[in-house]
């Protein structure tokens, strides 16, 4: 072993203790018993094991007693919200944007690039200064603290950057096919469900899936459309925890819950990401 | 069915989409641009409140809060930057070089990204707890510190925020370095190490001529998150102690939702946004500078 690699290994060990001993943690005090997260010197491996706090959250066992109630009610009511809301959100979402994206990589119209260029810039402001407004718009109308609110924010934030990427993948499929297709006699609606969706339905899926851990990560809509309410999601009612008695087993059960789907991407996409050059300006805030 | 020409069938589409983007963009901003000529608040918000001109803008700018609340954004995005820039280029240095598992290790570095801003605030919340927290734990048990104490406390809250920012978001920067690495050819190395240049002669003449465009985008995008960032502070430190670490971000939401001053907390949003365009020209200008 020369000088470079031990070097090499001491720097490739921290970085990974830097990066997963967080994530680690949370996951090591959610199964704990509550006194034990409080033992000093900390428990490395949680000792006695206890599932209690997750059975709990998912209702299987009966509510811990505590100071609060009602908190793992709480957290179960908001995965289920962020499921709904994630779900139905990224699938209309990605029907829109594959929809215009469709219109716009295939047919010609009066001031396509103004409208191309007005979807984009639509979107480089800063949520924070859209989300007041948001909050005054909504309540007028109603729709402070529901599903449809969150649902119409988030298709509204997704759509532009998914017809921006979908463009490019559109535009690069050969067109032969879609033509003889309409010579054969689809429609276009038909031409695009049949030939374009499913020729490009790898990307779509993959856009979906990133689309749908955006709005499952998203805390500042959410918050200020829906916390509180019976609508709001996981990320809101983490949040609601530390409004009482900090419970910190509990805090980490939904901490890590609500980190399962940024795992489960980065196992799905983690090797292509580190390759591919475009996905980089799909960030999860800048798509919300 | 009824028969479409292609234009109109493409115009079919498109339209109903605009009017949904705009309704939640543009509207939203004229109509918080009104608010903020108006003394509306929770009182007068039925009745759309009376228009009272820049008093709004005349108040923001000669209260301490805001000032304040400035210097701590423009502080926090410094100190994020001067940690996440370095750390970018050294963990996409690293992931770049060649050693078993390092797919594995690429996505475990960039985990933290994929997790959300607020979750990793929470997480950094509790580890760094006065009480309880994991870091007082691992320094007791390695004896370098005798007792527990606080580590998010008037001196050091503000960089425990950024420290907690930069876990999350400099694996974004490392990516963002990463992709711009692969594009450069090894054989320049083997070239420039037969010439005798060292590292860092080689690091300087041939990896950050190749990495600059992405490491400007990198700057541009960490500071405009950092200064508009939010979800960070409201998971750890709550704009506290006192108001040490209240952001304009915060302090527009405390304005907006405790307050209640709706017309107010519109017109700070507006100062926020004129911030977050000065330095984007600022950049912009400088770029085009260096061009010429």
């Amino acid at each position: 072993m020369n000088r470079r690699t031990v070097v090499l290994a001491v720097a490739v060990v921290l970085t990974v203790v830097w990066s997963i001993f967080p994530i680690y943690w949370m996951l090591n005090i959610s199964l704990m018993n509550e006194p034990d997260v409080l033992n000093r010197p900390p428990n490395w491996v949680p000792n006695p094991l206890t599932f209690n706090h997750y059975t709990s959250i998912i209702g299987w066992t009966k509510e811990l007693s505590r100071i609060v109630s009602g908190q793992e009610q709480s957290i179960r009511r908001g995965i289920v919200n962020s499921f709904i809301v994630g779900t139905s959100s990224s699938l209309i979402a990605m029907a829109l944007a594959t929809l215009g994206a469709y219109a716009f990589a295939r047919f010609q119209f009066r001031f396509k690039g103004g409208y191309f260029f007005m979807l984009l810039l639509s979107r480089m402001l800063p949520p924070v200064s859209i989300i007041v407004p948001y909050y005054l718009i909504f309540s007028r109308s109603h729709l402070v603290g529901t599903h449809v609110g969150l649902i119409i924010t988030y298709v509204a934030a997704l759509i532009p950057i998914n017809i921006w990427l979908l463009l490019g993948i559109f535009s690069s499929l050969p067109i032969e096919v879609e033509s003889s297709a309409r010579v054969d006699g689809c429609g276009r609606l038909k031409t695009y469900s049949s030939v374009v969706l499913r020729m490009a339905s790898a990307a779509i899926i993959s856009m979906g899936l990133l689309a749908f851990g955006t709005i499952w990560n998203d805390f500042t809509y959410a918050q200020l459309i829906a916390a509180g309410s019976p609508a709001q999601t996981l990320q809101s009612s983490i949040s609601g925890l530390f409004a009482h008695y900090v419970v910190f087993s509990l805090t980490g059960a939904a901490v890590t819950i609500g980190m399962v789907p940024s795992i489960i991407l980065i196992i799905i996409f983690g090797r292509r990401i580190t390759q591919l050059r475009g996905l980089g300006s799909m960030t999860l805030r800048e798509a919300a | 069915m009824v028969h479409l020409s292609d234009s109109k069938f493409a115009l079919a589409i498109i339209v109903p989409i605009m009017v949904l983007e705009l309704a939640l963009t543009a509207y939203p901003i004229l109509y918080s641009l009104y608010t903020s000529f108006t003394n509306m608040n929770i009182m007068t918000f039925s009745s759309g409140g009376t228009f009272i001109g820049l008093a709004n803008y005349v108040e923001a700018m000669n209260d301490p809060l805001v000032i304040e609340a400035i210097g701590v954004s423009l502080l926090f995005t410094a100190l994020v930057l001067s940690m996440s820039i370095p750390m970018a280029i050294g963990l996409g240095l690293l992931l770049n070089e060649d050693f078993p598992g390092r797919v594995i290790v690429r996505c475990i570095v960039l985990l933290p990204w994929f997790v959300s801003e607020f979750i990793s605030g929470v997480t950094w919340r509790i580890l760094t707890h006065e009480a309880y927290g994991t870091f007082n734990g691992i320094l007791y048990s390695l004896r370098i510190i005798g007792q527990y104490q606080a580590w998010v406390k008037p001196d050091t809250a503000l960089f425990m925020l950024s420290i907690a920012y930069v876990w999350h978001y400099a694996p974004f920067g490392a990516f963002f370095v990463l992709a711009a690495l692969g594009s450069i050819n090894p054989e320049s190395y083997q070239a420039a190490k037969i010439d005798g240049a060292g590292a860092f002669r080689r690091f300087r003449s041939i990896t950050l001529p190749h990495i600059r465009y992405s490491l400007i985008i990198v700057l541009i995008l960490t500071t405009m998150y950092a200064l508009t960032s939010f979800d960070i502070i409201y998971a750890m430190t709550e704009g506290g102690p006192g108001t040490l670490t209240q952001t304009l971000t915060w302090l527009l939401y405390r304005e907006h939702f405790a307050n209640k001053q709706y017309g107010y907390a519109a017109a700070v949003s507006f100062v926020l946004m004129i911030l977050v365009i000065v330095i984007a020209s600022v950049y912009f200008i400088i770029l085009r500078r260096r061009r010429k």
